[in-house]
């Protein structure tokens, strides 16, 4: 040890009395210095990423040079003879040098120390990613300086020891692009060679040990690649050239395993700020749970800073289960054209030979007059992943019979979309088959054109007060239905026989089609979040039924075998539902969708008339779409279960309207609501609030010339003292 | 203290060193003899462990120098063919660098540094860097850096290089005074240098052991007998002028009287007295035995060379003959002394036989 220690320090003085040292240094930090300079000035961002992200390519140039004496130097004074005739090892020497070329660099990155200290006395920088970025800075460097070490051994010419150092180090940043260029397992394998590759995660502020473990087995590797080179001379006999052949097996096999067990056993601490690459405990535990393989491929554009690839790669390291694949659609067009893909940072999700597909426009949210981004792809994907592993589809039946829409006829958009959210869709007419149909998770009635019979009315009645799920879309009509006007006071819900006016909120070529206000609800929310609009063209307004749903009373009175009769009132109905336990207790009606003020109702008497508001209309604000739970009485205090959804609107889910802003988004959200899928809404998004700073004119031009000229000036001037002391000695 | 037993080198299948074995006990001081290229140095790396014998067995101390690398690095200091030294340090910061490597402990560390520096005369440049010395000093330096530590073995690879003449007196006396407590091995190509430091002479050539003996014995073991100094005084005593043989008299008696009137022309009697030297050596020439005479500098000075071959008491009788006809031609012998042949004779002999042994065979 007092070996390494009598090297360590004779190297480092040996650095500190070099001119070439403080060239370096200075050059280094007029780089340093512009790079930092520019990118935080230019972007206003108070982060050290583009610092870092230039800099690394510096190394590559500046390093060789730094470490090329190393040895090469020994070699040719003939001091070397010293060193190997004194009683020092050959690893002493290697590693007491090593070592005093690392301490430079860790000196030399240490003059950069004024850059953060800018970002903290003028803006907030997250201290994360500044902590992970340095860790990695110096691991980076630490590695160049193994091969730069590595290389000064194999000549006695230090120029010769510079370029090969320098071609080992590009070679090791080049292969990033051979990597991509490549794909498939050895692009993967050529990328994990790659140096650039692992520092990019250390400069988005996360410490894993898979990185670091590659840059200590970069050092250790060729400091033993830079002793065994030394030990040639001493390869006499073949005894110990064989020897030395199985040491060097043994060191690349312990190296090798050392990174092979760092990816599968991965720990790592996430340092950003938005931790982006920590999946929640939710998702941790639908992926504990998976029963079969899932693949999850990431279509992203190659150099984009979406979090997409992270997010993907991230399910990838937690579950064992989950292959993640990141690809640029531009290099496999095959691929993407196969699974339907026409949008960068598209996430498809399969198992099996089932699919689903995760559009960029859900994965982002901004937040209004913020400079902040929240990111949705963790939910979705573990959503996706979920959906794709239930065994059996939720299945969404829409009745027929009545003039309804249905996937056959004015659907068509929206089935595809219920399948792409993981539902079955099926039809069924009641009075062919007198049931809902098995397995049922939701009824929807999309615009009946006729009144429900009394008996179907019964079996309707029957599926939602055991538990069953509907959505009643019910559009103006001259008509009265009795009918569904009881389906719907059953849940609560009173239909307005009118045409709803709102001068205020309404499509600005339709005054009869109205904008609603969103109301606070999850099924709208996300909506609201992302303003975007519901449109409902014609529409009937909605009133809560005058108590008719109170307590016992009237529920007895509407359906004589829901009140008490928990299991009975399930028996005549078809299996309803996923919930073999009958639901009961008074509706609660929420609001979803709502009017102005301004708005009246236009009644519909079936002469034409004038839009115009006239005295005995009701005036708004009206309820357009409502939201129904009902308390579940065998579990006391259980949350309430959703029940049904009731618009005053049918028209909004067909093919005409769909894609108008939310209006898919609105109906898809309230299916999952009332399929309980809602649950997985809780997970946070993350939020990309990039840290800013704000530098004065006066501040800017004093940072480029503190940083860019005046430091490294300082550097060569005292390079250029210590050279004029010693002149005289 | 320092064993070689069949020692080879090859570098990239050229053979610098064959079949080596010798012996050097402890506190020997022992030179090591050779044309250039004679592998010298190759020698001294393969002792010091710098570099493995492609063959054959080495040991310092017991200790084989590949095997048990550090106790045999411990015991030496060496001073390499170029003196291995750091152009960007201070003698002293240097030295004591060494004293570090050295495993020197840390309290001693300065003493050792400052006898090593007082021992090589390098007290006045302690504190200037090694890189802006002048030559001899940075072979002082490097002397003064195989000190340190006091090891108990020395190898100096040419030690005395590009010294002054005065520094090379002094380094010959240190070494000198480190015989008998310390095992010393050293190389040079200045013969006279060996020949006054040391007990002992390792001659190789072409990476072949040629000799190995006492300096003097090796001298007398080529020469034995064969060679003397002989003194006589000159010019003849005046007394005696008449009994020279006559062709000796009559060209002499015109130098006496000029020897008598006066010394006045030096180059005159110089003349004078070699004429007279060249008529005495032709005197000596006719006695039986004698092959050959020839005058040396100073005035009576000549080396006696006898025929080849001869017995001691073959020897001893023509030098009785030469004493008588001395006497006879009155010329009284002042000094009769076998001759030292030089170290360079016996090398240039030796290194010359081996090569016409070698072509010959
Ligand atoms: N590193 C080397 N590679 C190849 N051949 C070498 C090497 N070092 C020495 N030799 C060869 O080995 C032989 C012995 O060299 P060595 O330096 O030992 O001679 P030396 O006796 O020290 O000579 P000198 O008196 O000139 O110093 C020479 O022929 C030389 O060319
Ligand atoms: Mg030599």
């Amino acid at each position: 040890m007092s070996g390494v220690w009598t090297i360590y320090r004779k190297e480092l003085r040996a650095f500190l009395v070099a001119p070439l040292t403080y060239v370096l240094t200075g050059v280094f930090l007029a780089l340093g210095g512009y790079f930092f300079w520019a990118t935080v000035v230019i972007s206003g961002v108070a982060s050290l990423a583009g610092f870092f992200g230039n800099t690394t390519i510096v190394l590559i140039f500046l390093i060789p040079v730094l470490t090329m004496r190393l040895w090469a130097d020994e070699e040719s004074r003939g001091t070397g003879e010293l060193l190997l005739t004194s009683p020092v090892s050959l690893g002493q020497i290697v590693v007491g040098k090593y070592l005093a070329a690392v301490t430079l660099f860790a000196g030399m990155t240490l003059l950069t120390a004024g850059y953060p200290i800018i970002l903290y006395l003028f803006g907030e920088p997250y201290t994360g990613p500044v902590v992970a970025g340095y860790l990695g800075f110096l691991l980076l460097g630490a590695a160049c300086v193994a091969v730069g070490m590595f290389t000064s051994t194999l000549t006695d010419n230090q120029v010769i020891a510079a370029v090969s150092g320098f071609g080992i180090l590009l070679l090791l940043w080049l292969l990033q692009w051979a990597a991509e260029a490549l794909g498939g397992t050895a692009g993967a394998i050529l990328g994990g060679i790659s140096a650039l590759n692992h520092f990019a995660s250390f400069n988005e502020g996360l410490i894993a040990t898979v990185h670091a473990v590659y840059y200590v087995t970069v050092v250790a590797g060729f400091l033993f690649l830079a002793v065994r080179n030394l030990e040639r001379r001493l390869w006499r006999s073949p005894e110990r050239g064989a020897q030395s052949t199985i040491l060097t097996v043994a060191v690349v096999g312990i190296l090798v395993l050392a990174n092979v067990f760092a990816v599968r056993a991965p720990w790592q601490l996430d340092l950003t700020p938005e931790g982006r690459f920590t999946l929640s405990g939710q998702t941790r535990q639908v992926l504990a749970a998976l029963r079969g393989p899932v693949e999850i491929t990431a279509f992203v554009r190659t150099g984009s800073d979406s979090p997409v690839p992270d997010l993907v790669q991230a399910y990838g390291k937690a579950s064992r289960q989950v292959k993640a694949r990141v690809v640029d659609p531009l290099r496999e067009p095959s691929l993407a054209q196969k699974l339907g893909v026409q949008q960068y940072d598209t996430i498809v999700v399969q198992q099996g030979s089932r699919t689903r597909k995760i559009d960029p426009d859900s994965l982002y949210t901004t937040v209004p007059g913020e400079y902040k981004t929240e990111f949705n792809g963790e939910q979705a994907v573990t959503r996706a992943i979920l959906e794709l592993g239930q065994e059996q589809q939720l299945k969404v039946a829409f009745l027929t019979g009545h003039g309804e829409a249905s996937p056959e006829e004015g659907l068509t958009q929206l089935e595809g979309d219920l399948r792409g959210e993981g539902y079955d869709t099926v039809t069924f007419n009641l009075a062919e088959t007198g049931k809902v149909p098995a397995d049922t998770s939701v009824v929807v009635v999309a615009g009946p054109q006729s009144d429900l019979s009394p008996d179907e009315l019964e079996v309707m009645r029957k599926f939602v007060n055991g538990g069953g799920r509907v959505v009643l879309l019910l559009d103006p009509s001259q008509r009265s239905f009795s009918g569904w006007a009881s389906l719907a006071r059953e849940l609560g819900v009173e239909l307005g026989q009118d045409v709803v006016v709102d001068p205020v909120r309404a499509f600005i070529f339709d005054v009869l089609s109205p904008l609603p206000v969103m109301e606070d609800h999850p099924i709208t929310s996300p909506l609201s979040e992302r303003r975007m609009q519901v449109m409902l063209p014609r529409a009937r307004s909605l009133a809560r039924a005058a108590l008719p749903a109170t307590a016992s009373g009237a529920a007895a009175a509407a359906a004589p075998a829901t009140a008490s009769g928990t299991t009975t009132g399930a028996g005549t109905a078809s299996a309803p539902g996923e919930s073999a336990a009958a639901v009961a207790g008074p509706p609660v009606v929420t609001s979803l969708l709502r009017t102005s003020a301004e708005a009246w109702g236009e009644p519909l008497t079936g002469e034409r008339v004038k839009i115009e508001k006239n005295p005995g209309d009701p005036g708004g604000p009206f309820d357009l779409a409502v939201a129904v739970e009902r308390a579940n009485p065998a579990a006391t205090e259980g949350e309430p279960a959703p029940v049904a959804v009731v618009v005053g609107n049918s028209a909004f889910i067909q093919d005409d309207f769909l894609g108008f802003q939310g209006n898919r988004d609105f109906f898809l959200n309230a299916i999952n609501w009332l399929t309980g899928k809602k649950s997985l809404i809780s997970i946070r998004p993350k939020v990309f609030a990039p840290p800013m700073i704000t530098l004065t004119p006066n501040l800017v031009w004093y940072s480029f010339y503190g940083f860019v000229v005046a430091l490294p000036l300082l550097l060569l001037v005292s390079g250029g003292l210590i050279w004029w002391r010693r002149r005289a000695l | 203290m320092i064993q070689l037993e069949h020692v080879s080198k090859q570098y990239a299948g050229r053979t610098a060193v064959e079949d080596l074995t010798f012996t050097v006990e402890e506190g020997e001081v022992v030179g090591f003899l050779g044309p250039n290229g004679a592998g010298k140095t190759t020698t001294m790396r393969m002792i010091t462990g710098y570099m493995p014998p492609s063959d054959g067995r080495i040991r310092v101390a017991g200790f084989d120098p590949i095997e048990d690398p550090f106790e045999v690095k411990r015991r030496i200091g060496y001073l390499p063919e170029n003196p291995p030294l750091y152009g960007d340090m201070t003698v002293s910061g240097y030295l004591y660098f060494v004293a570090e490597l050295k495993r020197v402990s840390r309290d001693r560390r300065r003493a050792e540094v400052a006898r090593a520096i007082e021992r090589t005369g390098l007290t006045e440049v302690s504190g200037r860097l090694v890189g802006h010395l002048s030559r001899g000093f940075r072979q002082r330096v490097g002397l003064a850096q195989a000190l340190i530590g006091d090891p108990p073995v020395l190898i100096f690879d040419e030690p005395t290089v590009g010294l002054d003449p005065q520094q090379i007196v002094e380094i010959r006396q240190l070494i000198k005074n480190l015989a008998g407590e310390h095992t010393v091995l050293l190389s040079s190509h200045i013969l006279p240098e060996v020949q006054a430091i040391c007990q002992r002479v390792i001659i190789i050539n072409k990476g072949r052991l040629v000799a190995q003996d006492r300096p003097e014995a090796l001298a007398e073991r080529l020469h034995a007998g064969a060679e003397f100094r002989l003194r006589v005084r000159m010019p003849r005593g005046a007394g005696a002028a008449g009994q020279a043989t006559a062709e000796a008299a009559g060209e002499a008696t015109g130098e006496a009287a000029a020897g008598v009137t006066g010394e006045a022309t030096g180059e005159a009697t110089g003349e004078a007295t070699a004429e007279e030297a060249a008529g005495v050596a032709r005197l000596l020439r006719q006695v039986n035995g004698v092959r050959d005479v020839v005058p040396e500098g100073a005035a009576g000075a000549f080396r006696l060379i006898l025929d080849p071959g001869l017995a001691v008491e073959q020897s001893e009788e023509v030098r009785e003959r030469v004493f008588y006809e001395l006497a006879r031609a009155r010329y009284p012998i002042i000094e009769l002394s076998p001759a030292r042949v030089s170290l360079e004779d016996v090398f240039v002999q030796l290194v010359t036989e081996e090569q016409a042994g070698g072509e010959g065979a």
